[in-house]
């Protein structure tokens, strides 16, 4: 084959193989050289969103350590979830970035833990929802699932096994703190 | 006997009677058609284009019929008016290409139209019935492979111009879903700059076809490549923009503009140089928009952006008139 006689279509095609190379090759080495080291605790309670409108949280982080709110006493006869306080406290859980995956704490195990409340880690890495659509809803349009998060930072993006139990929403995950010790 | 005494030879017929307009334009004729391989050379007349059309009419109406009563179809009839069609319409237009008769063979790039544009929904409607997510990215990739597959494998066994266009498209759907697998969390200024890139190989792959029979695909390929790699260079310069790379791209373009009217001047091709008349047309609107709206006033701005554009309109027409035509 000519080379210079077919140099355009050479460059034609290679023009997109190379593209590919370089983004592959972006996407992946990062992987080998940053891994995050720090795991969070987390939870997805449901309907937390209604309560958070009315100023309530169930559990707060203070001087690095989770504790409880006080709460108001609860009408077991109101519907209106609106203007009910839950009587169940929301799960709390773990989420291993050894093992990358998710366990369920109680709250006497959860406040053993020593939480750095940072939206940052002290190993860099960040907690954002994702928008993973496939390629068609990326071309006609599709809502992003919100529930997913991932682990960004140092150039990796890393997708969390969370536990979000059916029904929950974008707004039912909250995040306490990436756990020091 | 070189080209220039062929030509006066023709100038001495002529002028005897005995060669006319007609028999000259009959051999240039033939010869095209046998450098091209024997595939006529036509241009598009009424006929063609209300046959095309109807070809659209025919896949709109297959896509109606069929989405109205999908429900009461069970997997192999869903599989048959899709996949099975598309296969069925292709084997009709190789029967018919293999008759001599140039409106068969009309008939026949209608049929393989269809077969082609039908090919991509018939896989996926048969991913569907095996029960793969087709609109994963996985899937994705392998439907694309196959449809790009599919077209050049046409291409190749029937040597039809019309297979290199839907071998493009399904290569670049191919190289997108790649991409989308590789990397779903890109930036929509990555993805710019994967476009731009994309044109330019639209470019050179132009500039290959130019040298083969491939030549009248030449047009649109140097068209779609030079309006993707100017809009996004375009797009590239944002709104108003704080940064330092939008600002470099905003400074840039008028080169860009001024080097894609340079290469249209090189390649004779009208459809880079109408590609970059549009775009200087969408960067004088879109300069005067962001910049000189609030200074000198609305009124003004339109007006000047009038001018310009009488200006660029002129232009253009020149370079065509002196240079490409």
């Amino acid at each position: 084959m000519d080379i210079r006689k077919n140099l355009s279509l050479i460059l034609g095609l290679s023009i997109p193989v190379v593209i590919l190379i370089v983004i592959a090759i972006a996407v992946v080495v990062p992987r080998f050289f940053a891994a995050p080291t720090y795991s969070f605790l987390y939870t997805t309670d449901q309907n937390r969103y209604y309560y958070t409108q009315r100023n309530y949280e169930w559990y707060r982080v203070e001087q690095g350590k989770l504790m409880e709110e006080s709460r108001p006493i609860t009408d077991p006869t109101n519907d209106d979830r609106y203007n009910r306080i839950p009587e169940k406290a929301p799960q709390l859980y773990l989420y291993d970035v050894l093992t990358k995956r998710s366990r369920e704490l109680s709250f006497e195990d959860a406040a053993k833990l020593t939480l750095d409340i940072n939206e940052t880690s002290p190993d860099g890495y960040t907690i954002s929802s994702g928008s993973r659509r496939g390629l068609m809803e990326e071309i006609v349009g599709g809502s992003s699932d919100y529930r997913k998060k991932f682990l960004v930072g140092h150039g990796v993006r890393q997708e969390i096994t969370l536990i979000n139990p059916t029904g929950s929403s974008y707004y039912d995950f909250r995040f306490f703190g990436w756990v020091i010790q | 006997m070189d080209t220039l005494q062929l030509l006066e030879e023709i100038t001495a017929r002529a002028k005897a009677g005995t060669l006319s307009r007609s028999d000259v334009l009959a051999a240039l004729d033939r010869g095209a058609q046998a450098a091209s391989g024997g595939e006529e050379h036509r241009s598009l007349s009424v006929a063609d284009v209300l046959a095309f059309l109807g070809g659209l009419i025919v896949v709109i109406g297959i896509v109606v019929l069929v989405s109205t009563n999908w429900d009461s179809f069970g997997s192999v009839l869903r599989i048959l008016t899709t996949l099975g069609f598309a296969c069925g319409v292709y084997v009709a237009g190789v029967l018919l290409q293999q008759q001599g008769s140039s409106r068969l063979q009309l008939l026949a790039d209608v049929f393989f139209c269809i077969a082609m544009v039908l090919l991509p929904l018939g896989l996926g409607v048969t991913f569907h019935e095996m029960g793969l997510p087709w609109d994963n990215s996985p899937e994705q990739v392998f439907l694309s492979l196959l449809a790009f597959a599919g077209a050049l494998g046409a291409f190749f066994t029937l040597k039809r111009k019309l297979f290199v266009v839907f071998s493009v498209a399904y290569g670049t759907w191919l190289f997108f879903a790649l991409l989308h697998f590789i990397h779903p969390e890109s930036s929509v200024t990555g993805r710019l700059y994967v476009c731009l890139f994309t044109g330019i190989a639209y470019m050179f792959l132009a500039s290959a076809f130019a040298k083969t029979t491939l030549r009248p695909l030449s047009g649109l390929m140097n068209f779609v490549g030079s309006a993707t790699f100017l809009g996004c260079a375009l797009a590239l310069g944002e709104w108003e923009p704080s940064t330092a790379m939008p600002i470099l791209w905003q400074l840039l373009f008028p080169i860009l503009i001024i080097g894609m009217i340079f290469v249209s001047v090189r390649l004779r091709s009208t459809a880079i140089l109408i590609t970059s008349a549009i775009s200087i047309v969408a960067y004088i609107i879109k300069m005067t928009a962001e910049y000189f709206s609030d200074s000198i006033g609305w009124p003004f701005a339109i007006v000047l952006a009038g001018f310009l554009l009488i200006g660029v309109g002129f232009g253009m027409m020149r370079i065509k008139r002196k240079y490409i035509v």
